[in-house]
């Protein structure tokens, strides 16, 4: 009772301390690139609070609580639509598409103000308009060839079940505080509105899950909801599957993370809708993924096929790519076998960030701080990069298998866009980010100051309520500017899925994703091919039929080679890679065409990023291109197009091979700089470019690796 | 004369002349009715607010009167379900009162039947918009219960089909395969097209003299936007115009396979050999119905919840202003 009065009686001066130190133009904060934040003072001591916070919290239990059963029952369904092949197969071409596609029915992107139902996310896909929960119009400036909803398992259109009064389930006390969120006179932007569609996205989930398990809302009464909203997103899939015009998976996501919100989140795309379960498993059926591999492949020994693609590795603060399993044992085949059956891909690139690499992990990778988010997921912590990018991962599995263990990270490479407005956002000259409301302007994105008196007021009251609750805040100063803080500004305008495959049918493109022949683009439509293979020549780059014989007499992204079988005495030949990638029509030409390797040693593991081809025709010299001499007036973003390539090939030999090492190979395409979408931003706003964060970037394609499999 | 003697009862006389003049009093005296609009300043300004946060731009006089005209809509169906006590008998509206008084902290020690009654006493209900909303939901509810939407017939159909004919065209259908030479090698190309027409060859033995193309050689049944996606806006044009110029020198109907170009595209040279080609066409009913009545049927709903609402406003004094929702009971039937 004492220590209450004497805080009640400091309360005012610590408010008016707080007011001077917020009003203070010394209380600027330390800036760093998203790339440096590992080494930002502030940011390192806001982790720390983060953790003791997260620890408090993981304690109600409520994140981890299992509260569903699994079951596998599966749902029976009428089929009109088959993947019966269109057209006779011909060469493979490459489709576009987004495998990572939130709407309404996700509880997340409906408390963002999202009313885009599936429907409408695959009518945008084909190139229609839809609304922003922010009010204006989206639209593809040219359709997708395949896109597939992954709305969040875990009460899968619950709140909106809760928001939308005409429903039974919101006449359940429980839904009572989320009625009409989404109705029009609660759409506003004002900064009173975001903080209490803050406070509802932050309540939902641990409200729900405390009434489920005190029995004060009822569990199948959910499930439900749950099974209604899965069936209506499988329908929306079946009515706009267009075989050999626009392809749709039934898919969602599974939204697993550990205590430290070390994210742990996969999408689980299905092959086909005639076969489905009946509820898709989520993290309150079990936080542990390995209990959602079991599932998969309990549901495949009844003929559903599918397959998990994990993402935001770069958020999982070192949780995704660990060497331990779930329970903290050294990983063993059982687990590698498993997690190779089931994920087969990964998400490399999002609007969250990019997952490759990190400069910590590849200092001498020019081209590593590519939209770096170095927070977990939903936090405002720092995301240890060990353990959390796909690189380090594949390096980790050579490892392994040094060490007899199969290998569990043999993955190939997709990008998606983890919009939450159903509407996928990769193009930087019009990105609206992924949270509806929350992010439907500049000043929210974090790339426009917040103008007036209004910043400066959010920004003090802000640095008082959150100096108060010891948390990090949701605005910085930068130059007396107000601006968003936090992860927001480090997203990036990413991710495209593409696949090499016969047909744009479900068959071809899901055949496509199991062989791994897919690759990623941060957004542009590059396109990239890889081969690899005993039989190759220079010819292959001039003769029409090049590619053809790669794939007759080698093995191409996302395959396996083996060595050479010579006859005794014979010396064994070296591998050849044809490499191939050209521009996207509607963006930057290209700078340079790279090979990224990666191998294992007695001394350990190693990568190299090695130049394969550059624009111009220019040769590399030491594994570099020289400077193409393309620049980004950032005033206005106009670039000088003639210094790029259209397209660039190469058949390139490692000269550092050894047939006796293991090793895994990857290309990588980069195009000219360009403007990052905060520039466009800052353009359109009139305000210089926000400094802690890069002006330009250099949009970029990822090739599925080939693994070289030694003796 | 009994029926006469039984009829002749001061009692019954004044029952009846009661009547009379009870009937007569309602047709010269009737009640006034309820009582709609007109809105507010403060709302009408709020409204126009409104509009221009979402849009960027002040509402013009004519859009102002659609909102001044459905937001009165909006009171008069509020008034009908309070007329109606669906504010009495609904949960949701029970929920939302008492965690009102909750919120105002004057739950203290009573139960949810006593918040609930004590809310309607403090008319908490009439300034919620959860509840309203909620209301007005009943309210449409039951208003397009009793006017049921017809379902679209086989004529409503016919002339959505036509009026939407050019919308719902096709567009023309290209397959093509293709001799490849990037710009490096652009001075072979004519040579090489020179070859191919000299020696007649087939197109799989044309492709041999050119290179490799990264998005492929044989594109089947693409429209001119999917052309576009592989080879750039100008292809797609270039391609379309080469074939207009090819068929005029032809002076044949049916399109015969043949060779057009080179086009240039945003990667080098192409030599086109036109498998086939689909003229754009219109569709045909069958291809579309189901999406015409699809559409159809979310028209009709909302005409027939539309009109019953327009209906509804001759039970009140509906005060809009002189151009508020002018003519549009006139398309209702």
């Amino acid at each position: 009772m004492k220590t209450v009065q004497i805080e009640r009686k400091l309360l005012p001066l610590m408010l008016a301390a707080l007011l001077l130190t917020a009003c203070s133009r010394e209380s600027e904060e330390a800036l760093s690139l998203p790339a440096d934040a590992h080494s930002n003072a502030q940011i390192i001591a806001q982790t720390a609070a983060a953790d003791v916070r997260l620890q408090e919290q993981a304690r109600s239990g409520n994140r981890s609580a299992q509260i569903f059963d699994t079951e596998t029952k599966l749902l029976q369904r009428e089929h009109e639509k088959t993947g019966a092949s269109i057209n006779k197969p011909v060469e493979r071409k490459a489709y576009f598409g987004d495998l990572h596609v939130h709407t309404t029915y996700s509880f997340d992107g409906y408390a963002f103000g999202t009313l885009a139902t599936p429907y409408d996310a695959y009518r945008f896909a084909k190139g229609e308009s839809i609304s922003n929960p922010a009010g204006f119009l989206m639209q593809l400036s040219r359709p997708l060839d395949f896109y597939a909803v992954t709305d969040h398992a875990m009460f899968l259109g619950v709140l909106k079940a809760a928001a939308d009064t005409s429903t039974e389930f919101s006449k359940k006390p429980f839904s009572e505080p989320y009625h009409d969120l989404n109705a029009p006179e609660n759409m506003g932007t004002g900064t009173f509105d975001v903080v209490k569609r803050l406070m509802t996205f932050g309540s939902f989930l641990p409200e729900a899950v405390m009434q489920i398990r005190s029995g004060e809302l009822d569990r199948e009464e959910v499930l439900d909801v749950v099974r209604t909203a899965w069936r209506d997103s499988i329908d929306a899939a079946d009515q706009h599957y267009d075989p050999g015009h626009f392809t749709t998976f039934a898919a969602y996501e599974y939204t697993s993370s550990t205590a430290d919100m070390g994210n742990l989140h996969r999408n689980v795309v299905f092959k086909d809708t005639e076969k489905l379960p009946r509820e898709p498993f989520s993290r309150f059926h079990s936080v542990n993924p390995e209990d959602l591999w079991q599932w998969m492949d309990d549901l495949r020994e009844k003929g559903v096929e599918s397959l998990a693609i994990p993402h935001n590795s770069n958020g999982s603060n070192g949780q995704m790519f660990k060497l331990v399993d779930w329970a903290g044992d050294p990983l063993d085949d059982d687990y590698a076998k498993q997690r190779v059956r089931n994920e087969p891909i990964v998400e490399i690139t999002q609007i969250k960030g990019t997952s490759e690499t990190h400069p910590i992990l590849s200092s001498r990778d020019e081209w590593a701080s590519f939209e770096i988010m170095p927070y977990r997921v939903a936090t405002n912590a720092l995301s240890q990069p060990q353990g959390s990018y796909v690189r380090e991962a594949l390096l980790s599995g050579l490892a392994l298998e040094q060490q007899g263990m199969t290998n569990p990270y043999q993955f190939g490479f997709i990008g998606s866009s983890d919009t939450h407005s159903a509407a996928s956002q990769n193009v930087e000259s019009n990105f609206v980010s992924k949270l509806g409301l929350l992010s439907g302007s500049g000043e929210r994105r974090g790339s426009v100051p917040q103008a007036g008196i209004a910043g400066e007021i959010s920004y003090v009251a802000d640095k008082v309520v959150n100096g108060i609750r010891g948390q990090a805040n949701l605005r910085l100063k930068i130059d007396g500017n107000v601006y968003t803080a936090g992860a927001a500004p480090t997203f990036g305008a990413s991710g495209v899925a593409a696949a090499w495959a016969e047909e744009n049918t479900r068959e071809s493109l899901y055949s496509a994703f199991r062989r791994k022949e897919v690759f990623a683009t941060s957004g542009p439509r590059m396109q990239i091919r890889l081969f690899a293979g005993y039989g190759f020549d220079e010819s292959m780059l001039t003769q029409s039929d090049g590619i053809e014989r790669a794939y007759a007499t080698g093995v191409t992204m996302g395959g396996n080679l083996r060595p050479n079988e010579k006859a005794e005495g014979e010396q064994p030949s070296h591998p050849s890679f044809l490499v191939m990638a050209s521009a996207d029509t509607e963006s930057a030409p290209l700078q340079r065409l790279q090979m990224i390797k990666g191998w294992v040693d007695a001394d350990g593991t190693h990568e190299e990023v090695i130049d394969v081809a550059c624009a111009g025709g220019a040769n590399p010299t030491a594994n570099r291109c020289p400077d193409n001499g393309a620049k980004v007036d950032v005033s206005n973003c106009a670039i000088n197009e003639e210094t790029g390539a259209g397209h660039l090939s190469a058949l390139w030999r490692d000269p550092a091979f050894d047939q006796d090492q293991r090793a895994f190979y990857y290309a990588r395409v980069i195009e000219n700089p360009t403007c990052r979408w905060s520039t466009w931003d800052a353009n359109r706003e009139g305000v210089a470019p926000r400094p802690d964060l890069p002006t330009t970037i250099q949009e970029r394609a990822w090739s599925s690796p080939i693994q070289y499999l030694a003796q | 004369m009994k029926v006469l003697s039984r009829l002749n009862k001061p009692w019954l006389h004044f029952v009846v002349l009661g009547l009379v003049f009870y009937q007569f009093q309602l047709a010269m005296f009737p009640e006034p009715k309820p009582v709609v609009g007109p809105l507010s300043e403060k709302r009408i300004a709020s409204l126009t607010e409104q509009w221009a946060r979402s849009t960027g731009r002040a509402p013009s006089p004519v859009q102002l009167d659609r909102f001044v005209a459905a937001e009165l809509d909006q009171d008069m169906l509020v008034q009908r379900a309070l007329d109606l006590d669906y504010h009495l008998h609904d949960s949701i509206v029970y929920q939302r009162l008492i965690l009102n008084m909750k919120f105002l902290q004057l739950a203290e020690g009573k139960s949810d039947a006593e918040l609930f009654k004590e809310a309607l006493e403090m008319q908490l209900h009439l300034d919620d918009e959860v509840v309203k909303r909620r209301l007005i939901q009943m309210v449409e509810q039951r208003l397009l219960a009793n006017n049921p939407p017809s379902a679209p017939d086989s004529a409503e159909l016919e002339a959505a089909f036509i009026d939407r004919k050019e919308a719902l065209k096709r567009p023309s259908l290209y397959s093509i395969e293709h001799v490849f030479f990037p710009s490096e090698r652009a001075e072979e190309m004519f040579a090489a097209i020179a070859r191919i027409k000299i020696e007649k060859l087939e197109v799989s033995a044309a492709r041999k003299l050119g290179t490799p193309f990264l998005q492929g050689h044989r594109f089947i049944e693409q429209t001119p936007d999917q052309l576009a996606r592989n080879f750039g806006q100008g292809f797609a044009r270039e391609l379309e115009s080469e074939l207009n110029v090819s068929q005029t020198q032809n002076k044949a109907n049916a399109i015969s396979p043949r060779w057009l170009g080179p086009i240039q595209s945003a990667y080098g040279f192409h030599y086109v050999w036109l498998t086939s080609y689909t003229p754009a066409r219109e569709v045909k009913l069958h291809e579309v119905k189901q999406r015409l009545m699809q559409d159809l049927a979310y028209l009709a709903n909302k005409e027939a919840l539309r009109c019953a609402v327009v209906a509804l406003r001759t039970e009140f004094d509906w005060r809009g202003n002189e151009h508020t929702a002018s003519g549009e009971e006139d398309l209702c039937i």
